[in-house]
């Protein structure tokens, strides 16, 4: 009974933990600059395939990850200043653009690349709970998800950055009219952004092989936990919509199986989104502002 | 009877679209010509790959109705698209004794309508608006997708015709029952519409010339000037009495219609489908076509998806580049001319470079 | 304003119609020398241009021999080739294009069941032989259609039969979902009930998945002796990491892996280990014949960034060679009189051994050897199982010399696999 328990427990955090991954990036972005990032995959893949060329250079994997996570970064800037720049709060020329730009990436590392790169070893082992078996690296993951998500918290929060860039996210002309640099802002958040997307990849390749389209398979399910989510509140957002949409899956895949619980995913998804239209973070504002008030 | 004509030639040739003068119809009537006596003058094969062009015309008309016209993205008009050929060659598989496809026809258009109407319902009077409408259209791509690359097995068939999975519409199981072409007459005396036939193509330049004509009246009716002043400013024409829900379910449900007519063509024309239609690369290809061509212009969404079709087969033939150009080729229209390729030569718009979404930042939720 | 627009608008239509002048001009004055053509689609870009390529490199190994040594019928072979991209339209386009307009004699296409039915229909509606080179879910008895590659009762039933004597009865199926992996699962629920196998859990895997927790919890909570796996593409095979990150160490069996996509060459060890696999060709066959030793080296010699030598490349190379034989025996290239000689009952010296073309069921005759997976992904071939024929169509009566079944026949199909499937 207890091990069925954990198990489930399991499943579900590393589904959060999967989907809280993949949409960081991307959530900074949209919440931060109206902008949504369809060549997120692509961030992922430079991540993945940087960590795979620096650990098969002789360098560990703390060394490797970082590395990944960096070139994602600069590669996210140098898109930024040549052709992100021109669309923000612009939510679906955004989206047409980097889709296309997805497109162009993708098909681009595919010549330039190849179809494949060497895989990356999964690292730490296994251990047992009540018969059953687990993976030390996806705990591993779901560690770093819930410590990323508290980085950007207090990111958000604490810093000078962050004052600024929430200003600039609620009112960009007041914010350049009080002095603060909105394009360094917007610069910097999006290599966050792509930093994120790159760390992202980098641990997911230490479990899956890596080709051009890797990134691609998690794109839309990134793009739809961030929309759901809403970007009122980035981190709540993030938060509510990574817990609400694994309870749906985990809960529908072990009753039942993978195909339904990923059709119970994306119909919630659909639900959530025509009951709570603004995302997730918005309505919890209204129902804490509600609460608060009476 | 003079001035019901007169003013469907005002309708036709009002402001909402670009291509009004003496000189431009001329060379629009010149180009009709030019369609009509194609098939003298090429291969059997040319005439296949040119066939299946203009089909496409019609999936790439509904999304700039609904897109240019009512600013409305949707990421899902091939779901339209494959739920119509799925339908049509359902209806035609169980019906091929008749010999006719009249009733297909009737399956392949009104299923995917009603369904658009069932899901405009929920979109449009929930208020989801931009982004969101987008997502939700992706969302459910990706459904019919999975669901339907399962359906092999013999229990998943619908009378006679075996959904058959990944192995196409009418296979997999059984004998091999292919989606019939579109046959239409009477009694004995039936044409057959096949891919490779002269009547496919004549049936689609007439369907094209005729719809072409039609779409440019309507965006220049009453009907389009409310459609243009929602995609502008959807909440002040709510205040002038008007159901912007209502007009925007309609808007969709026609382009769903248009998107169903590519998928009863493409259906018609190769006599195979298989759930890769609902994939998300289909759903990008139309907004690629419109957005370069210049969404706001029926007459650049037809030449923009004609020349961007042919000159990605041209590249597959080539080897593979076809996808890395066709996303530079966005990203630059994107950047240079937002407005589209063809529309921005017109300077039509005063407006210079607007957003794709009406308003500023944040506003697509 | 107005005039300079409409001016600009004439251009841009004269230049569409001038480019489309050149589009009909060229095909025109396009002559081709006497050639036999063959043309092949093979995805170059796209999901499945990892094992594809490799394909498109076997045919050209097989034309460049065959045309060194002379040619066939006096005339050198072509090899045209189109990229696929992966995609399911682009098959049908250049399926008609092959037919149409290069007036092939032969179609070989399809890596999917859903590329290769695209292009076949083609083929067969244009009355086309077509060439199917690669393992598949089987079952298709067509006039016009040949197939190179493994089927499951040479496949699944020994491998199936192999696992249980080894490793005892229970099993765990994880089968991709959509046709070929439910008729593979099919099949192995056939060998369960013909080998005293017992089925103690079964999932179906929607092809874009790739997590795979709950599977992992499901596979430890059904205890198997040995688990089937069917897992096809990038996203499925994930499994495999995941798996052995998580400490499962069942042994396996697959029919999908190490053939197309080479995982034991991409995948780090040891997350592959004791995988069997009941091959007909991987490159590692080249230290088990002769015949197949000389087909590795010619290719790497041909082909020398080639990644890998795999079953697809086998597939084409023993396809084209077939042709060739059966153009020289038929004296002709009319379909007609081409299809009876591939019909008379000819054998060619595959690289894993020697293969028969069934006339019966245009499938071949082949040697399966079961390949054990090492903790260091080397390759150790365990048993050698021989020739096995495709002997499944023609139990249910198919013979296509005397008759075109046009038709795709299922486990289901066969009354005697009734009592072994599940209703």
């Amino acid at each position: 009974m207890l091990s069925e328990g954990f198990s489930l427990f399991y499943q579900y955090a590393d589904s959060i933990s999967l989907l809280m991954l993949s949409a960081v990036g991307l959530m900074i972005i949209f919440g931060m600059m109206g902008v949504i990032n369809m060549a997120h995959g692509e961030l992922m893949l430079v991540g993945a395939y940087t960590t795979s060329v620096v650990f098969y250079a002789g360098l560990p994997l703390f060394v490797a990850i970082p590395a990944g996570a960096s070139a994602a970064a600069a590669f996210g800037i140098v898109l930024e200043r040549l052709i992100i720049r021109r669309f923000y709060g612009q939510l679906l020329s955004s989206l047409v653009v980097t889709w296309g730009l997805s497109l162009l990436l993708a098909q681009g590392f595919l010549i330039i690349i190849g179809p494949s790169i060497r895989s990356l070893p999964t690292p730490f082992g296994s251990f047992s709970v009540g018969g059953f078996s687990y993976s030390y690296y996806r705990v591993f993951m779901f560690v770093i998800a819930l410590a990323v998500t508290l980085a950007i918290w207090a990111l958000l929060r604490f810093t000078k950055y962050g004052v600024e860039a929430r200003a600039t996210m609620e009112n960009p002309a007041m914010a350049h009219a009080l002095g603060v640099n909105t394009d360094r802002i917007y610069m910097v958040t999006f290599g966050l952004g792509a930093a994120l997307a790159g760390l992202a990849g980098s641990l997911f390749a230490l479990e899956a092989p890596i080709e051009p389209t890797f990134g691609r398979n998690y794109t839309p399910i990134a793009f739809i936990t961030v929309v759901v989510g809403g970007s009122s509140d980035i981190v709540a957002g993030l938060i509510a919509s990574a817990l609400s949409l694994s309870a749906v899956r985990a809960i529908f895949t072990t009753q039942f199986n993978i195909l339904i619980g990923y059709v119970a995913m994306l119909v919630s998804a659909f639900v959530l989104i025509r009951f709570i239209p603004n995302g997730l973070s918005e309505f919890l504002e209204t129902v804490l502002n509600r609460l608060r008030r009476s | 009877m003079l001035n019901w004509f007169s003013s469907v030639v005002r309708l036709i040739n009002g402001e909402q679209e670009i291509g009004r003068s003496r000189g431009f119809w001329i060379c629009a009537f010149a180009v009709a010509v030019g369609l009509i006596v194609l098939p003298r003058f090429v291969s059997a094969y040319a005439l296949l790959n040119y066939s299946y062009i203009i089909s496409m015309v019609f999936l790439a008309l509904g999304l700039c109705l609904i897109w240019g016209f009512a600013g409305i993205l949707s990421l899902g008009q091939a779901a339209f698209l494959g739920l119509a050929g799925y339908a049509y060659g359902v209806v035609g598989i169980n019906l091929s004794q008749s010999g006719t496809t009249y009733l297909a026809l009737i399956a392949g258009l009104m299923v995917p309508t009603l369904f658009a109407a069932v899901l405009s319902y929920v979109m449009f009077y929930a208020r989801v608006k931009g982004v969101y409408v987008a997502i939700m259209m992706l969302v459910v791509t990706l459904l019919f997708e999975t669901f339907l690359n399962q359906t092999a097995g013999p229990q998943w068939h619908i009378g006679v015709a075996s959904l058959g999975g990944n192995n196409g519409l009418g296979r997999f199981s059984g004998a091999i029952h292919e989606p019939p072409s579109i046959t239409l007459g009477l009694g004995s005396r039936l044409i057959e519409f096949s891919g490779q036939s002269v009547a496919f193509y004549y049936l689609e330049v007439g369907l094209l010339i005729a719809i072409y004509l039609c779409l440019r009246a309507l965006v220049n009716s009453r009907f389009g000037l409310i459609l243009a002043a929602i995609r502008e400013d959807g909440a002040r024409v709510e205040s002038f009495g008007y159901d912007v829900r209502a007009i925007q379910l309609v808007v969709f449900c026609l382009g769903a219609a248009l998107a169903a007519l590519s998928g009863i063509l493409y259906v018609s024309w190769g006599n195979f489908i298989t759930p890769s239609v609902f994939g998300v690369t289909n759903n990008i290809l139309p907004v690629i076509w419109v957005a370069v061509g210049g969404r706001k212009s029926l007459t650049a969404t037809v030449i923009s998806t004609v020349v961007l079709t042919w000159l990605s087969q041209r590249f597959a033939i080539q080897g593979e580049y076809a996808f890395v150009v066709m996303g530079a080729l966005l990203v630059v229209v994107m950047m240079l001319r937002p407005e589209g390729l063809i529309t921005s030569f017109g300077g039509r718009k005063t407006s210079a470079s607007p957003p794709l979404s009406p308003g500023s930042s944040h506003d697509g939720r | 304003m107005q005039t300079s627009f409409n001016s600009r608008l004439r251009h841009i239509v004269i230049a569409a119609v001038a480019s489309a002048a050149c589009l009909v001009i060229k095909p025109i004055a396009g002559i081709s020398e006497e050639t036999i053509k063959i043309c092949a689609i093979d995805d170059a870009s796209g999901d499945f241009a990892l094992p594809v390529i490799l394909k498109t490199d076997g045919a050209k190994l097989a034309v460049a021999e065959i045309n060194a040594a002379g040619g066939v019928l006096g005339k050198k072979l072509e090899l045209i080739h189109y990229d696929g991209q992966s995609d399911v339209r682009r098959h049908q386009e250049f399926a008609q294009r092959c037919i149409l307009e290069d007036r092939a004699n032969v179609v070989m296409a399809g890596y999917t069941s859903s590329e290769r039915e695209a292009a076949r229909a083609i083929a067969v509606k244009n009355k086309t032989i077509f060439w199917h080179n690669n393992q598949g879910e089987g079952g298709i008895a067509d006039k016009y259609s040949f197939f190179t590659g493994p089927i499951p009762e040479q496949q699944i039933l020994t491998g199936i039969d192999y696992m249980i004597k080894k490793y005892g009865p229970k099993m765990y199926i994880l089968a991709a979902d959509y046709g070929f992996g439910q008729v593979s699962a099919q099949w192995t629920h056939v060998a369960a009930g013909l080998y005293g196998g017992k089925i103690v859990g079964e999932e179906f895997i929607p092809l874009g998945n790739s997590q795979f927790a709950s599977t992992i919890a499901n596979v430890q909570r059904a205890k198997p002796d040995f688990l089937v796996e069917y897992l096809v593409g990038a996203n499925q095979s994930q499994f495999y990491p995941q798996a052995n990150s998580a400490g499962i160490d069942f042994p396996a069996v697959s029919t999908v892996n190490l053939q197309q996509g080479y995982e034991h060459r991409r995948f780090p060890p040891p997350a592959l280990k004791n995988l069997y696999v009941p091959i007909a060709f991987i490159e590692e066959v080249g230290t088990q014949t002769p015949s197949a030793k000389k087909f590795v080296d010619d290719f790497r010699r041909m082909f020398p960034d080639a990644a890998n030598v795999n079953q697809p490349a086998r597939c084409a190379y023993v396809a084209v060679h077939l042709m060739a034989e059966a153009w020289k025996r038929a004296g002709s290239t009319n379909t007609d009189e081409v299809i009876s000689a591939l019909e008379s009952g000819i054998s060619f010296d595959a690289p894993e051994g020697r293969v028969l073309l069934d006339p019966a069921t245009h499938h071949l005759t082949m040697s399966i050897r079961m390949a054990q997976v090492q903790p260091d992904h080397s390759i150790k071939f365990v048993q050698d199982f021989g020739p096995i024929e495709p002997w499944w169509l023609r139990s249910l009566g198919v013979n296509l010399v005397r008759s075109d079944d046009a038709k795709q026949y299922l486990p289901a199909d066969d009354k005697r696999f009734a009592k072994f499937l599940n209703k």
